[in-house]
């Protein structure tokens, strides 16, 4: 059975803007630390890999890695993938059964003047996704706690300066995977699509040829965003910032094991009630 | 300086902490501060710069995607930040928000976590040594949305 090890990479997008570096401003985990891994929560991961062979000598199947990336300002990624949308059409209908209230015969009761209703009026903010390759999509800004981020009628303060602040970021995405490891055709890495929504449906991959033991390195390409607006015009658009960061597989010479039981990758044992 | 939200992402190795019965070693914590001072990144002993009227965000993040990990509490001294949990408006996801009420200064504010993970019905939460904390002295930062 292939074993599969989950690479979470964190990256604090505001430092790494700042630094012009993803070094010291990324922060990789998985799934193998009690495996011998290092480097947990740092920019220098090595990911142990045990399977050069099974436990009676044979030759072992492959390794997988799974890379999830993602910024310490996003979302949690846990949320549906079109959530600012979803999140955008309800505060749209809040916005419009309160201007039918206002329209019915009973809102002279409520005292209030179209006027005053209009400058308390709230609005998604949209922005555009610019991507690496230069494609447009849009998204709409959301607070950290899952909140729009709204553009009101009144245009005397900038929203570009309310939103640079306070807006939870998209989340980075793995451009490419190349390197060592790559170019000696150790890993074999590849994006894929998922029924998961994280990422727009895509995750990057990869297989590892577990015959060659010694630490191998490879590169993850990864696009920042950083949010713009124009002055004038009050477009706010996510410019893609292309950055690049190592990363280490350790390939050892030792037999997979299972996780639970400590012995060979076989059928799992069934617990007795 | 005006006071600003700040997310606290709370990485667990839900698979690792229950073989092991602890989350020692198991548990690692980022913030979005690292250029307004916090130290400790990538550790369960995270110190969070922050300033009188900050809000902290603490979402949970599990390394495999399967397995369930969720903040129960946030155990922390209400004299210098009140906690409350909520949740993203028309989903199950929750986060824990802690608004600042004073600013500790050059003291060390440790707090605990306590997390739910998987099916385990007790709750599990950080040894004392490895205990995260907020601290004063947050120098720079973003500001919070209007």
């Amino acid at each position: 059975m292939t074993q599969q090890l989950g690479i979470v990479v964190i990256v604090d997008v505001d430092a790494a803007l700042q630094a012009g570096t993803l070094e010291g401003c990324t922060y990789f985990f998985e799934n193998a630390g009690p495996f011998g891994s290092t480097g947990m929560g740092t920019d220098r991961l090595v990911s142990a890999i045990n399977g050069t062979y099974w436990a009676d000598g044979s030759q072992a199947s492959e390794q997988v890695l799974n890379f999830v990336v993602t910024g310490v300002k996003s979302l949690p990624i846990t949320l549906p993938k079109d959530y600012a949308h979803i999140r955008a059409r309800q505060q749209e209908l809040q916005t419009l059964a309160a201007a039918r209230t206002l329209a019915a015969d009973d809102a002279a009761a409520n005292n209030e003047s179209p006027v005053n209703f209009f400058a308390r009026l709230r609005t998604p903010q949209y922005s555009t996704i610019r991507s690496p390759s230069g494609q447009r999509s849009e998204t709409i800004l959301l607070d950290y706690l899952g909140q729009p981020v709204s553009a009101t009628f009144d245009t005397s303060e900038l929203p570009s300066r309310r939103a640079e602040a306070g807006v939870a970021q998209i989340p980075p995405i793995i451009t490419d995977i190349t390197g060592e490891a790559v170019e000696k055709g150790i890993i074999y890495p590849a994006q894929y699509g998922s029924p998961d929504l994280v990422n727009g449906g895509w995750y990057w991959s990869a297989t590892v040829a577990t015959f060659s033991p010694r630490v191998w390195s490879y590169t993850l390409h990864i696009a920042l965003y950083r949010l713009v607006q124009d002055l004038t015009t009050h477009q706010a658009t996510w410019e893609p910032v292309q950055m690049s960061i190592d990363a280490k597989l350790n390939i050892l010479n030792r037999p997979m094991r299972n996780g639970f039981t400590g012995g060979g990758t076989g059928l799992l044992p069934i617990g007795m009630p | 300086m005006s006071a600003i939200q700040m997310p606290i992402i709370v990485v667990v190795d839900v698979v690792a902490a229950l073989a092991t019965e602890s989350v020692d070693g198991a548990v690692w914590l980022v913030d979005s501060n690292k250029i307004g001072g916090s130290t400790g990144q990538g550790t369960s002993r995270l110190q969070t710069a922050i300033r009188k009227g900050d809000e902290l965000v603490w979402t949970v993040m599990s390394l495999e995607c399967e397995a369930f990990a969720a903040i129960h509490t946030i155990d922390i001294d209400s004299a210098y930040c009140e906690v409350k949990q909520g949740f993203y408006p028309g989903t199950d996801i929750g986060y824990w928000l802690g608004t600042i009420k004073k600013d500790p200064g050059e003291l060390l504010v440790p707090y605990n976590i306590e997390l739910i993970l998987g099916s385990r019905t007790a709750h599990m939460s950080l040894s004392p040594s490895n205990l995260p904390a907020i601290t004063g002295g947050r120098t720079e930062g973003p500001r919070r949305p209007q």
